[in-house]
């Protein structure tokens, strides 16, 4: 193989399938996917609902596990790891978006994007650094003080956006992240995903919007869990 | 009222846990409250009670000792304060024959002809005695009624009718009312019988009479006191030698007969029902809690459609109330199978009568109201515009709900650690009343009581006695399987804490009142082979310890100990502690030390003094057998051998010496089942209060633990957020309760000196299994919360 010759993947599922088992019925939630995503790459998963996106990003985020086929996250493969190595691993090289921010309700602004570096046993020194670099980068660093309930859904994904961040991650993970936000404040999160794209940041958007998926590199169109068509997005 | 059974009817899990809980509490609640209204508050059944009164001697030992005929004569002549002045004593060791059947014991109400009269009530059928009756010494009778109606059943024709008591013919002239059928006060009553007192007119060294007095309208206690309190230091300066240290005490005939222990118990077991009420109340207003949150939102839609804060919070307040009443009916069904418990442990009817009935439904409604208004104050306070835009979800709802019910928690787990505590201060304390050393050995053992009838056998030391034990112990000891038998004047179950002065010769005699004490026990050979002691030292009494031969005495080990420390105690003498006549006897044996089968914390005295019975008869005895075998099986036997010797009396509580212990404390063994039950109860309902609310936030709070797991959080950190707040929650409140039980035990060790030793590890016991099971009540839902799938966790909406 002429491994040396590509781009380095980050991840590589192969033969990927997810059968979910309730009340004696099996659903196919994704049959045989193959992907492979490289470092810096900006890739969005496209497809009507129900087609398998968000346990696509699942697997990918190591919240769930194949039925069957590997995955390999740089270069190591992860099936059979112990929950507490997929917890380590989600909090060093993951970061999610979600679609309903979840963002903690408890705690301020500042705590909450600090909270995967808390996980991480850092000191808070280094914490304090990297929650203000972070805020800065959403244009977030005035409202540290904040409760979640004190801000606008915008700012809420923003936030959300900067937890992610935080931890420096390999690969951050967006499912539908606009899907709870009017078109401006939309466009706002997606302007700011593309930024981060554009320092270097590998992202995976999953989206059933076609507007959005222009700003990705690449689309994996997913239809009943399976990949029906690829396409590179146009360079401009 | 209909909206409210309608909102119940929604949520029927929440409705049936809310009715078991308030079932438990309230039910326990109104037991305890019977027992209490039986035993303390129910007034007398007798005619204008506040006017009845008792008059006790007083002795600087005691304020409640009995009075003797003599004095009992003057008082009665001389006073001018009371309509009529009664003597009574409770005699129940006689024996009654009724016409062909085999003696029986009876339980005979001894008294003077005034006895009714002065209470107020009157023979439901025939007459009472008459004063003439009493100055010739009729022997006449009246029957109980409830003699009457389980021997007779009620037959009116019994007047007349002639029975055999104590070996004499009685008449029967009337049948006493039901008031008299009051077991707690009087014992289980068979007979009144009128007492010839004038007989020992001049009589003052016995103390036997109960005096009974009916106030002249007008006259108060204290005037009543003031004229005793004379007539008493005129008896002392007339008969120095026994009323020298005699006074008088004119008492209220209610609260006389029930010691103050019996008091304090009750009181304490309605306050530690009251505290498992208030666990209920707690777990009540957090399950309340809950249902707010789900309802917030139907909340937010009615005070958005204008209803007023104070009408949301009425009708919320009026679900609760509905609840609580209903859980009250619930728990008068429990009270009412609990009352029918108790009452056959007591032979006591514990009815639910009208006052228990007010008392439930004032606790259930107060109940209600005090874990439904804050809730309900909280849910109409909600904000509006949030909780509507919010649709009823999201992780910043309710700081101060949440606040609340982590106060309630800490309320409830102090309250829990008084009342086990509390609970376990007497339970432990009864263990080592009933479980102790001994010294002898009650297994395999049947004991009788005897009185013999004075008209035959006379009073103390005839010869008679001497015959009749003779032939009963020989008749016992041939009966088959009989390895011993002796008759004694005491037993050790009885040992009472109460003791006779001595002197030991050759010591400086102390000061009046400063004598040394011991416990007295005349006993034939035999009798402490009979009781599994041991003679340590020394010889047991023989046959030849008789009337004409040297005085001698066996005494306990720890007398010997104390009185000739390292020297050999056999032939030294104890004696009276009369210097004139000292009447001194040989020590000839040491016994190991006795204690009753009932331990309370202060003897009088640790010492006994054994004398040979044979030495000193009396009418009274008690027969004791050992077989190797059931010591059921003797027990007819031995009903033979008496009948054998003789046929006129029967022997009283004629059984094995552990049926009688185990039925002497059967009250003690109540009171710990039911302080058992609530321990229990308070612990579980406690346990399920912090289990509820850690579990409900963990399930509140799902989402943000996928959020966690998501970014990074191992079990460990989730179990962790759980852990951590119950670990909190679970200081504090011990913290508290901590101190509020070791306030609560130092205020029992003054209160109920009757439980013996205190107990610092009680409470540092009962801490440490609390913050244990409130910890595991944490640890469940956090370890199950660890097992929540995040992915769907985060499936939003
Ligand atoms: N935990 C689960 N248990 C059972 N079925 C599931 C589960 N998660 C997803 N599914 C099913 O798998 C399919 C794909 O779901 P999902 O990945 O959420 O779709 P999408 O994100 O594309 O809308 C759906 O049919 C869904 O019902
Ligand atoms: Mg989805």
């Amino acid at each position: 193989m002429e491994n040396q010759a590509l781009p380095q993947s980050l991840l590589k599922l192969d033969n990927v399938t997810k059968v979910f088992l309730t009340d004696e019925v099996e659903t196919h939630a994704l049959s045989g996917i193959h992907l492979e995503i490289t470092k810096g790459e900006y890739v969005a998963i496209a497809g009507p609902s129900g087609c398998g996106k968000s346990t696509l990003l699942s697997i990918l985020g190591l919240l769930d596990t194949p039925t069957d086929g590997t995955y390999t996250l740089n270069g190591r493969p992860v099936q059979g790891l112990t929950p507490a190595d997929r917890a380590r691993i989600r909090n060093r090289e993951i970061g999610f978006i979600f679609q309903s921010f979840n963002l903690i309700g408890d705690l301020t602004v500042y705590e909450n994007v600090e909270l995967p570096l808390t996980y991480r046993g850092m000191p808070a020194a280094e914490r304090k650094a990297r929650v203000e670099e972070s805020l800065e980068k959403v244009g977030m660093g005035h409202r540290a003080k904040h409760v979640p309930s004190q801000l606008s859904g915008g700012q809420q994904q923003r936030v959300a956006v900067a937890r992610a961040l935080a931890g420096n991650p390999a690969v951050l993970l967006a499912d539908e992240p606009t899907g709870n936000l009017d078109s401006k404040n939309g466009d706002a999160v997606m302007d700011l995903l593309q930024s981060l794209h554009r320092t270097g940041s590998t992202i995976i958007m999953v989206t059933h919007d076609a507007r959005f998926a222009r700003h990705a590199d690449r689309t994996v169109h997913l239809f009943d869990g399976q990949v029906v068509e690829e396409s590179a997005a146009p360079k401009d | 009222m209909r909206q409210a059974i309608r909102q119940l009817l929604k949520s029927p899990g929440f409705t049936i846990v809310s009715l078991v809980t308030l079932a438990f509490g309230i039910g326990l609640n109104a037991n305890a409250f019977s027992v209490l209204n039986r035993l303390l508050l129910q007034s007398l059944p007798f005619r204008d009670p506040g006017s009845i009164v008792m008059v006790w001697g007083d002795t600087s030992k005691d304020q409640e000792v009995g009075q003797s005929p003599g004095d009992y004569i003057d008082e009665r002549d001389q006073n001018t304060v009371f309509e009529g002045l009664a003597a009574y004593y409770i005699n129940n060791t006689s024996s009654l024959v009724d016409q062909g059947k085999v003696a029986e014991r009876a339980t005979v109400l001894e008294c003077t002809s005034n006895f009714l009269p002065v209470l107020g009530i009157s023979p439901v059928l025939g007459r009472g005695f008459t004063s003439d009756e009493q100055a010739r010494q009729e022997p006449v009778v009246l029957l109980s009624n409830r003699y009457w109606q389980k021997n007779f059943a009620g037959d009116p024709h019994v007047l007349g009718r002639a029975l055999r008591l104590k070996g004499a013919s009685v008449t029967i002239i009337g049948v006493a009312p039901r008031e008299l059928d009051d077991p707690e006060r009087w014992g289980r009553l068979d007979l009144v019988h009128l007492d010839p007192v004038e007989v020992n007119r001049g009589y003052r060294d016995g103390t036997w009479y109960n005096v009974v007095g009916r106030l002249k309208p007008g006259v108060t206690r204290a005037q009543a006191q003031a004229e005793m309190g004379a007539i008493a230091r005129k008896l002392a300066h007339d008969y120095p030698k026994t009323n020298a240290e005699r006074s008088l005490r004119v008492a209220p005939f209610l609260t006389d007969s029930e010691g103050d222990i019996g008091h304090a118990i009750i009181w304490m077991i309605m306050d530690l029902a009251l505290a498992v009420l208030m666990i209920a109340c707690v777990n009540l207003a957090n399950l309340q809690l809950v249902r707010m949150t789900a309802r917030s939102r139907e909340i937010a839609i009615r005070l958005a459609l204008g209803s007023s804060r104070l009408r949301v919070m009425g009708m919320l307040l009026s679900e609760s109330i509905l609840l609580s009443l209903c859980g009250g009916a619930l728990g008068l069904l429990f009270a009412k199978w609990a009352n029918d418990y108790v009452g056959a442990y007591f032979n006591l009817p514990v009815p639910l009568d009208y006052r228990v009935l007010a008392f439930a439904f004032v606790a259930s409604a107060a109940t209600g109201a005090v874990f439904g208004t804050v809730p309900a104050w909280i849910a109409s306070r909600a904000d509006v515009n949030a909780t509507l835009k919010q649709g009823g979800r999201g992780a910043s709802a309710g700081g101060s709900r949440n606040r609340l019910r982590q106060v309630l928690i800490v309320a409830q787990l102090a309250i829990a650690l008084v009342l086990l505590t509390g609970a376990g201060y007497f339970i432990r304390g009864i263990h080592r009343i009933m479980n102790h050393e001994m010294g002898w050995d009650p297994d395999h053992l049947t004991m009788g009581e005897i009185e013999l009838p004075n008209a035959k056998y006379g009073e103390r030391g005839d010869k008679r006695t001497l015959v009749f034990a003779e032939k009963l112990i020989s008749g016992l000891r041939h009966l088959p399987g009989v390895q011993d038998a002796a008759i004694s004047t005491g037993t050790p179950i009885g040992t009472v804490p109460a003791g006779d002065p001595f002197a030991v010769e050759g010591r400086p005699a102390p000061a009046k009142g400063a004598e040394p004490l011991a416990y007295t026990n005349r006993v034939t050979p035999g009798f402490f082979a009979t009781h599994g002691m041991h003679v340590l030292r020394g010889r047991d009494f023989a046959i030849s310890d008789r009337p004409g031969a040297p005085n001698v005495a066996i005494v306990s080990k720890s007398l010997a100990e104390k009185f000739w420390p390292g020297e050999d105690p056999i032939g030294k003498r104890i004696g009276g502690t009369d210097p004139v006549k000292p009447d001194w006897s040989e020590v000839v044996g040491v016994v190991n030390d006795v204690v009753g089968s009932i331990r309370i914390a202060r003897y009088e005295t640790p010492y006994q003094i054994y004398r040979p019975w044979f030495q000193d008869t009396f009418r009274f005895l008690i027969f004791s057998v050992r077989t190797g075998a059931d010591p059921h099986s003797v027990v007819e036997g031995a009903r033979k051998a008496l009948a054998d010797v003789e046929p006129d009396i029967a022997a009283t509580i004629l059984a094995p010496a552990r049926d009688t212990m185990e039925d002497n404390m059967s009250g003690i063994v109540l009171v710990q089942r039911m302080l058992d039950v609530m321990a229990l109860l308070g612990l579980l309902l406690s346990t399920i209060g912090i289990y509820g609310v850690v579990a409900n936030v963990a399930t509140e709070r799902t989402q943000e633990i996928g959020v966690r797991m998501a970014l990074g959080a191992g079990s460990a950190d989730v179990q962790w957020l759980f852990m951590r707040s119950g670990i909190i929650l679970a200081v504090l409140g011990s913290g508290i309760g901590l101190l509020a039980s070791v306030g609560l035990v130092m205020a029992l060790d003054r209160l109920v000196q009757i439980v013996p030793g205190n107990d610092p590890w009680v409470i540092a016991g009962v801490g440490v299994m609390l913050a244990v099971i409130a910890l595991l009540a944490c640890w469940i839902p956090a370890w199950r919360a660890t097992k929540v799938d995040p992915t769907v966790s985060l499936r939003a909406e």
